[in-house]
């Protein structure tokens, strides 16, 4: 255990006042800055505590896991940093933008032009085309018809579905699918992508190039990709792993520091890890 | 991966105060063709569901321009009566002079041959069957009576040569035979009546050749016609419609040959009137077999209103219920169109064209459905007098507000649903699929 107690350091400082995190933070630009942030949800009578003040930097150009048990408040950190989801209290900060500062509509614009979503079950628009589904956030961010289905042909060729633009999802293989999502999620050049379990419903062999194309995709571009998963293929291409636990940021990880961690959890997948 | 060119031409990201600028600068949005192509499509994929909605919508609307049309049936039918019933009959002394004058103007004897056969045609005169028929009937009868008449015969002749009987007997038995030929000459002349009658038939039918003789029988016959028609004038209840249609071609003849034309005037009128009065008789007939009165009609109908309002409400409903289905159904999408950046009114924009396409095509149909529906009932309630008084003007106008009411209606019905789907949270929209 590298990290230790997560109330460690002053609450406001996202390297929790370790040396090796300031060093990895240092030249970095802070794309999303996450400060304090609780979430409450209240069913029926309870109130579920699903995030208990959590303090994290999101720097440009990184690879960036989450990784968590289900109901550890790591879908709910995901979702405050991509602007899905407002926090009860603190603030989530992208480009400088604090988001609960911005209307809906603003937002929606936030969303549009500066972050883009992959998910786990693709989430494509049933009733269109590949082309169509791609040219989806271009035209909704106001780009004109002619321009938008020619990026989002370029787009479809980068993933190597240059062949497949007039199919609808249900004509489309999982790994097709999720290909067409991750052009989708590119078209308006956004700076952060959030891949929500990206390699969930993938095969092994499917989900490993996906892996490989997102990460190719992040290297080329100076995207910042920000990913929740279990796939620990995906973990080992990560700069750096969030464990959250309790709705609290159980440890912080470098890659250096991975392998040995993730074994420790799991013997089996930290081989698995290792070999990727 | 060839994106390396387009990824160096990539420009630096907005931070802090220039991206807010930026965001609230003008916005994109979805051209028409995308905005239908997701409406169709979501249309499309939810056929079944669509279809149905439709059909409430059809059903509804149908009912609602049914409704109006029909009503404006009864309303014109019921404007027709009091019409009719409001005009004032000529006075009966006027109509008898009209008769006694008509009577005395030959309207036969000017008459050309083809005249006289196209007058008898117009009389139905080749219709002989039901003579032919009688014909048959007759010579028996004349036969029997000859037999009957032959023993009577016999009997008084027999008396006579008896001794011994009195004058009064004599007189008696006398008297039993001229009865009995009176009655054998009665069914004769009747006979050859026929007979003229069945030769003036197959004279019309072309099937004997012309014959002056036919001619005279026709005159004959029309003395006896017209007289009888003029006569039945007085008490014109007594006439059949087939009455009614020979002397009114009997008075179109008058006129035209230039006989006693004011007095075929009056009796036109006589005629025109009795027809109305028959039509009143028949409409009221009709209305009250409907369950309709002509009072209320006027008046105006709250009970229509209120089935109409609750048929319309009804449909709202379902449309409300079928949009809320779609919208529920369509979490994830309306989530993930969230996440790409759609904004809440375009949401709203997404359901309400949806619905509104149901409801144009729902009461395109719907319109043309209660028209058929409205001719069809109106046809077999009120027979003739149903479409001659169907609104014919006010159609396009009920028309109209029916589709219009239909498309409203979709829309509204639709607010709910939209309005719920546009302000979920993306992350509340994304949730459902896990």
């Amino acid at each position: 255990m590298i990290s230790g107690n997560p109330h460690r350091g002053a609450p406001d400082d996202p390297t929790e006042g370790r040396q090796d995190l300031r060093e990895y933070a240092a030249g970095k630009q802070v794309v999303v800055a996450v400060r304090q942030v609780s979430r409450e949800y209240r069913i029926t009578d309870e109130v579920v505590r699903a995030l208990r003040g959590v303090t994290v930097d999101v720097y440009g150009g990184e690879y960036l896991s989450i990784m968590g048990p289900s109901g550890s408040g790591k879908s709910t950190l995901f979702n405050m940093i991509g602007g899905l989801d407002r926090p009860t209290t603190g603030t989530v900060t992208v480009h400088g933008v604090t988001i609960s500062d911005l209307s809906r509509m603003h937002q929606a614009r936030l969303r549009n032009r500066c972050i883009g979503y992959i998910f786990q079950s693709y989430n494509l628009i049933p009733v269109m085309t590949a082309l169509q589904n791609v040219m989806m956030p271009l035209m909704l961010g106001g780009t004109e018809p002619s321009g938008a289905a020619d990026r989002a042909a370029d787009l479809l060729k980068d993933v190597g579905l240059g062949e497949r633009t007039h199919h609808r999802p249900d004509e489309l293989s999982g790994g097709q699918q999720q290909r067409v999502a991750i052009a989708r999620s590119f078209a308006n050049d956004p700076d952060i992508i959030l891949a929500d379990e990206p390699t969930g419903n993938l095969d092994t062999k499917t989900g490993e190039q996906i892996i490989e194309m997102l990460s190719n995709l992040s290297k080329k571009r100076g995207v910042t990709i920000i990913s929740a998963t279990h796939d620990h293929k995906m973990l080992a291409v990560s700069d750096r792993v969030i464990s959250i636990r309790d709705g609290q940021i159980e440890k912080i990880e470098l890659r250096s520091q991975l392998r040995i961690t993730v074994g420790s959890i799991d013997e089996d997948s930290g081989r698995e890890a290792g070999d990727a | 991966m060839s994106r390396a060119g387009r990824s160096q031409i990539r420009t630096q990201p907005l931070y802090g105060d220039d991206l807010l600028a930026s965001l609230k600068g003008e916005g994109g949005g979805l051209t028409t063709r995308t905005l239908l192509t997701l409406v169709t499509g979501g249309l499309r994929v939810r056929l079944m569901r669509s279809i149905v909605t439709m059909i409430s919508v059809v059903l509804a609307i149908a009912f609602l321009a049914y409704m109006g049309l029909f009503n404006h049936v009864q309303v014109n039918m019921a404007n027709a009566i009091t019409e009719l019933e409001n005009v004032s009959t000529l006075s009966p002394a006027k109509v008898a002079l009209a008769v006694g004058e008509f009577n005395q103007g030959d309207l036969i004897g000017s008459m050309s041959v083809e005249d006289k056969r196209d007058l008898a045609l117009a009389l139905d005169l080749d219709d002989i069957s039901t003579f032919e028929h009688e014909m048959a009937g007759l010579d028996g009868t004349i036969s029997q009576m000859e037999g009957t008449h032959a023993i009577v015969v016999a009997s008084q002749q027999e008396l006579e040569q008896k001794p011994g009987v009195t004058e009064a007997e004599l007189e008696d038995a006398r008297a039993k035979t001229a009865a009995s030929r009176h009655k054998i000459d009665g069914a004769k002349s009747r006979r050859a009546l026929h007979a003229n009658r069945i030769d003036l038939g197959r004279w019309l039918a072309g099937n004997a050749a012309a014959d002056p003789k036919l001619a005279d029988a026709l005159n004959a016959h029309l003395v006896r016609v017209q007289s009888e028609l003029l006569a039945t004038w007085r008490t014109p209840s007594h006439f059949t419609p087939q009455d009614m249609g020979h002397a009114e071609h009997l008075l179109g003849l008058a006129k035209s040959e230039g006989q006693t034309s004011d007095a075929a005037a009056t009796l036109k009128t006589v005629l025109a009137q009795e027809r109305q009065k028959r039509a009143v008789a028949d409409m009221r007939l009709l209305m009250r077999r409907a369950g309709v009165s002509v009072e209320a009609t006027l008046a105006g109908n709250p009970m229509d209103t209120w089935l109409i309002v609750m048929a319309l409400m009804t449909c709202t409903v379902g449309i409300a219920n079928a949009m809320l289905m779609s919208v529920t159904e369509r979490f994830r999408e309306i989530g993930t169109m969230k996440c790409l950046g759609a904004q809440d009114a375009l949401v709203v924009k997404l359901f309400l064209l949806e619905s509104a396409f149901q409801g144009i095509v729902g009461a395109g149909l719907g319109t043309v459905v209660g028209l058929l529906i409205a001719l069809i009932s109106a046809a077999l309630q009120f027979a003739g007098y149903g479409l001659t008084n169907f609104p014919v003007q006010q159609m396009w106008q009920v028309m109209g507000w029916s589709m219009l009411s239909g498309v409203v209606l979709a829309i509204l019905g639709a607010v709910p649903s939209a309005l719920m789907a546009a302000r979920m949270n993306p992350v509340d929209a994304l949730r459902i699929e896990e």
